[in-house]
């Protein structure tokens, strides 16, 4: 087969696909199956993959809306207020109903973002690239988050094994999960007195 | 007249014997946040009508030479209202070689 752009050789291939997403920017989906110009890179996509980058795309993006804060989404009411329209001319949109405003369901109620309602205003799609800095922000809070838990299991373990060498050198102690954390117990009750 | 007959495009689409570009996949996803199956419902919709006779109701805008491929035939189309209320603008070709249906841009028009 050959490419319709530089009409160089199309192969099969199954490797990573860097989809562009209005929401998130670049997305590399894995293990995707497609057809690719050995010259151009152009790149062919069947009907069935497709659908895999679709799903895997949608849920990256639901994440990252996600993970805006709830003080950024506004209600139905207010949407609608915003646009100027009545309520169920704002539900019964297509444009809002294909997801072109960014909402989250909180407690079976759905929430409009605002800034994605002001665009969807002026331009008629709500979609917007989500600041790198906002998700950075929610992803060093994780990492610390993560860290900490780590550092805390590293000095627990650190003093078990301080533990135990200190047992071992005066005298043979059998070793379990159970005794684990009886010391492990112990170490703590000692800490916090 | 569209080159290539509907009635066959529509018969590849549905036995699943089409390919789309990613840059229309990225740009149906983009700007109306469709699939593929949004996609072949869409062009499962299309007539052949010419596109400047009546621009609400008719789909088929023009047939061209595609720019790289020798012997191949582009047909475009640009669609009011659809699907869903959106208006759409793509165009397509059958690949010489493999016989497969490639969709090469599907976006807002």
């Amino acid at each position: 087969m050959r490419c319709s752009i530089c009409n160089g050789l199309i192969f099969p291939k199954t490797d990573s696909i860097s989809f562009k997403s209005k929401t998130i920017g670049e997305v590399l989906v894995p293990n995707i199956k497609h057809k690719a110009c050995s010259l151009c890179r152009e790149v062919l996509i069947s009907p069935s993959e497709s659908k895999k980058i679709f799903n895997y795309v949608k849920e990256k993006e639901r994440n990252a809306i996600g993970r805006l804060p709830i003080s950024d989404f506004v209600s139905l009411n207010m949407a609608a207020k915003i646009l100027g329209v009545s309520k169920q001319a704002f539900s019964k949109n297509p444009r809002i109903k294909a997801g072109l405003i960014y909402s989250v369901s909180v407690g079976g109620r759905k929430l409009y973002n605002r800034k994605s309602v002001q665009q969807f205003k002026e331009t008629g799609n709500g979609r917007f690239l989500l600041r790198r800095r906002e998700l950075d922000k929610y992803e060093k809070i994780k990492t610390l988050e993560l860290l900490e838990k780590k550092w805390i299991s590293e000095k627990k373990h650190k003093l078990l094994s301080f533990v135990y060498d200190t047992i071992s050198e005066s005298q043979p102690v059998r070793r379990s999960v159970k005794s684990d954390w009886r010391i492990g117990e112990g170490i703590e009750k000692y800490a916090r007195k | 007249m569209p080159h290539y007959p509907l009635q066959k495009i529509k018969e590849l689409i549905r036995n699943n014997r089409y390919d789309i570009r990613l840059n229309a996949l990225e740009s149906a996803y983009n700007d109306f946040n469709w699939g593929e199956s949004e996609i072949a419902k869409c062009i499962l919709r299309l007539n052949g009508r010419l596109h400047t006779a009546d621009r609400e109701n008719n789909h088929f805008y023009k047939s061209e030479p595609h720019y790289h491929l020798p012997y191949t035939v582009m047909d475009y189309y640009k669609a009011k209202y659809i699907l869903r209320g959106f208006s759409v603008y793509t165009h397509f070709y059958i690949h010489p070689n493999s016989g497969r249906l490639i969709i090469s841009s599907f976006k807002e028009l």
